[in-house]
């Protein structure tokens, strides 16, 4: 076990690797999204409080949980890579950033959607849940704006695994926000077993789907971040002849 | 879904044209990277057999 993990650690292992993976995780995922976005818009029941509206939830929970778990992956993968100087760990972590910034937007935008008929406003700007949603956009930002800023690849990487460790605080404050304080925004619906079976299941399909696209797109890119990182060494001039032919 | 179906089908579209956006920018980033690689190792070459033509 560990002697796989050690090998995957390697960059061009990794390199070799990967597309294996990419592929699987991302036609899985699209059958997994077409299945669970058509039960969840043309075969659950509407709920009865907000009726057809509460269909939003099909998109809106999985780039919500998304933005959160690609933002535990750059913390997590930004923190090994400031301890124990793994150089995959700081490409996984830079992978990250833009496709979390991707799905915060989205769940900031779908969330404003679903706002303007429930709340009665697109955007409430006392509500804690759409407020540190928004600070974590603005982290994002701040990460990848933070690694351009930065020529030299070893100073960014460590400056910028600062910033996503500190901002993993906003982690917790983002999941509990609607329990600690008053909220607008509903209380947590999938955990707890509040809703009905047949409008849960294709949420979970949904959740399921975009994760392994998420996955699929983090290892594409973690890979895009190797080519970058390594483009002196042999191998890497190896495989791009091997990609585009014999100069 | 009635009254609502503006608002769903407005998030339906954003949510998987934000997740296209980010599948084809990933794709795109990738190329780049690799047309530019290549580039390098091009220009390198040429550069090296312009030097052995000048040796020999």
């Amino acid at each position: 076990m560990w002697k796989f993990f050690h090998k995957l650690a390697s960059p061009p292992h990794f390199y070799r690797l990967a597309p294996r993976f990419v592929l699987g995780f991302g036609v899985v995922g699209c059958v997994l999204i077409g299945w669970g976005t058509y039960a969840g818009l043309f075969l659950a029941p509407p709920d009865y409080q907000q009726k057809d509206a509460f269909r939003i939830i099909y998109v809106h929970v999985p780039a919500a949980y998304l933005s959160m778990m690609a933002y535990s992956i750059m913390a997590i993968s930004a923190g090994i890579g400031l301890i124990w100087r793994m150089k995959l760990a700081h490409s996984v972590a830079a992978a990250a950033a833009p496709l979390g910034a991707w799905f915060t937007f989205s769940a900031l935008v779908t969330g404003a959607i679903w706002g303007r008929p429930m709340w009665g406003t697109w955007w409430e700007w006392g509500d804690p849940r759409v407020m540190s949603e928004l600070l974590m956009l603005f982290l994002y930002i701040g990460y990848i704006a933070l690694r351009v800023a930065i020529d030299e690849i070893g100073k960014a990487d460590k400056a910028s695994a600062v910033l996503a460790l500190v901002g993993a605080v906003n982690i917790p404050i983002i999941h509990y926000s609607v329990e600690w304080w008053t909220s607008v925004h509903q209380g947590q619906t999938v955990v707890g077993g509040k809703m009905a079976p047949e409008m849960l299941q294709p949420l979970l399909l949904n959740i399921l789907g975009f994760t392994l696209l998420f996955g699929a797109m983090l290892l594409y890119r973690v890979r895009t971040e190797v080519l970058h990182r390594e483009r002196r060494s042999r191998w890497v001039k190896a495989e791009v002849l091997q990609t585009v032919g014999a100069p | 879904m009635g009254e609502y179906g503006g608002y769903i089908w407005s998030s339906v579209s954003i949510a998987f044209a934000v997740v296209l956006i980010a599948a084809v920018q990933s794709v795109l980033r990738h190329r780049a990277m690799m047309a530019d690689i290549g580039r390098r190792l091009s220009a390198l070459q040429q550069e090296n057999d312009s030097t052995k033509e000048r040796e020999s």
